[in-house]
């Protein structure tokens, strides 16, 4: 089930438990799959982590030299158009990793830079 | 060794059999031991993803191909296996508590004390993310921790509370129930890690006594056909057999034997002027030259019938 918040939407498994868990003061609750930004909802990286491989469409898979190359310059630019919007970026090897915006002929990395710089890839 | 952790371990050494083996773990730093989240790979997969990239990665057992040693990466937090939620750093014995616990898809269960939350995702895992996981921290900066590690597991069923353990509201009840204490952590001093406070008291808490209030509070939430798992990284008896003596003191308890295909010690049934009941022969203890991991004790509770 889908509970909303005034900025993000959480995934929570639904359970005939739930009506116990509703008595709680809760911190946290399931995970959060989509959040709003400025006018967009956006989904989130665990989310597209999770549920980004069942995607047919607005996929992009990425060899590892540009990852790097996506680590180090925050944007790659693209030969064809892709048009804009949300991407998942997929890594060959590793699967889904996250989500890339497209704008202006490039794609920009909407993983925050820090989780994914100091990786061992 | 440091004196002050062989003054520690030496008041054991009557109990911890092989104790001068004992000591030449405590010496060693622990194997680094990684879990595979099933929530969102398989072990196969993240072995040979692993193993192309030139890490050697060795299962801990048959049994439990989900349990890997990285016999060559010291900070597991650095692969991009640990950024998609593939892989949880978790000591073995860590992982014990949840399998112990062996929750049920589709039940109740509650982490009392779940920070940082590496057994509570496991409990996710082997409920298959169904049912409810409630994971309680009392520390507000635990809790971020918290969700961030039950976030990148990919744990659905969880909701993360913020009540004092020994205070959780009493009109829940619970199929499964985990209380792995806040304890003196002497389990985890391993290879020069040294214990802050190498004694049962911190600061003006007294360990014993809130452990036992926190294992009377979960057994009073259990629910009537529950399973309960009391569990510490320590060797302290005042902080294991006692605290659950305390229990089978107070309350309808009975403890329920395992067998988790790793080397395990049975509770003791006395230590220095106090004797323990018979029954504490089913809890377990972990010592790190016989699982090389963290030292643990471990009970399975249930309601006498």
């Amino acid at each position: 089930m889908l509970l909303k918040t005034s900025r993000s939407w959480h995934f929570l498994s639904k359970s005939v438990h739930l009506e116990q868990a509703a008595r709680l003061k809760a911190v946290q609750a399931g995970l959060k799959a989509f959040e709003r930004v400025g006018s967009f909802i956006k989904p989130t990286t665990r989310f597209i982590q999770i549920f980004g491989s069942h995607a047919t469409k607005a996929v992009m898979e990425i060899d590892k030299p540009q990852l790097m190359k996506l680590l180090r310059e925050e944007r790659i630019l693209l030969d064809d158009d892709w048009g804009q919007g949300y991407v998942i970026l997929a890594v060959a090897g590793y699967g889904v990793i996250g989500l890339g915006l497209l704008v202006g002929g490039q794609v920009r990395s909407q993983v925050r830079a820090r989780e994914l710089s100091g990786l061992d890839w | 060794m440091d004196v002050l952790m062989a003054f520690v371990f030496d008041e054991y050494m009557d109990f911890i059999p092989d104790y001068r083996l004992f000591r030449e773990a405590v010496n060693r730093p622990p194997p680094v031991h990684v879990r595979v989240n099933r929530l969102k790979a398989r072990p196969e997969v993240v072995i040979a993803s692993m193993g192309s990239r030139g890490i050697k990665v060795v299962p801990v057992s048959e049994r439990f191909p989900s349990f890997l040693i990285l016999e060559n990466v010291s900070h597991p937090g650095n692969l991009p296996e640990y950024h998609l939620g593939h892989i949880h750093p978790q000591a073995l014995s860590s992982c014990l508590a949840a399998l112990i616990l062996a929750p049920s898809p589709g039940s109740r269960a509650l982490d009392m004390c779940a920070a940082p939350g590496g057994k509570t995702a496991f409990i996710s895992e082997l409920m298959q993310n169904t049912g409810l996981v409630v994971a309680n921290e009392l520390v507000p900066a635990r809790q971020s921790p918290l969700g961030h590690t039950l976030t990148r597991l990919g744990v659905m069923n969880a909701v993360v509370t913020g009540y004092q353990a020994q205070e959780f509201p009493m009109r829940n009840r619970f199929d499964f129930i985990l209380a792995d204490v806040p304890c003196s952590g002497e389990g985890g001093f391993r290879g020069g890690k040294q214990p802050k406070k190498p004694v049962s008291k911190r600061g003006r808490v007294n360990l014993p006594e809130l452990q036992k209030r926190i294992l009377m509070r979960g057994f009073d939430m259990l629910a009537e056909r529950g399973v309960m798992v009391y569990s510490t990284c320590t060797y302290n008896p005042d902080e294991n057999e006692a605290v659950v003596q305390h229990l089978l003191e107070q309350r309808n308890a009975e403890l329920l034997p395992f067998q988790t295909g790793f080397k395990q010690e049975s509770g003791l049934l006395s230590w220095k002027t106090e004797c323990y009941d018979s029954r504490l022969t089913v809890a377990a203890r972990f010592y790190p030259h016989r699982v090389d991991s963290v030292g643990f004790f471990m009970a399975r509770i249930c309601r006498r019938n």
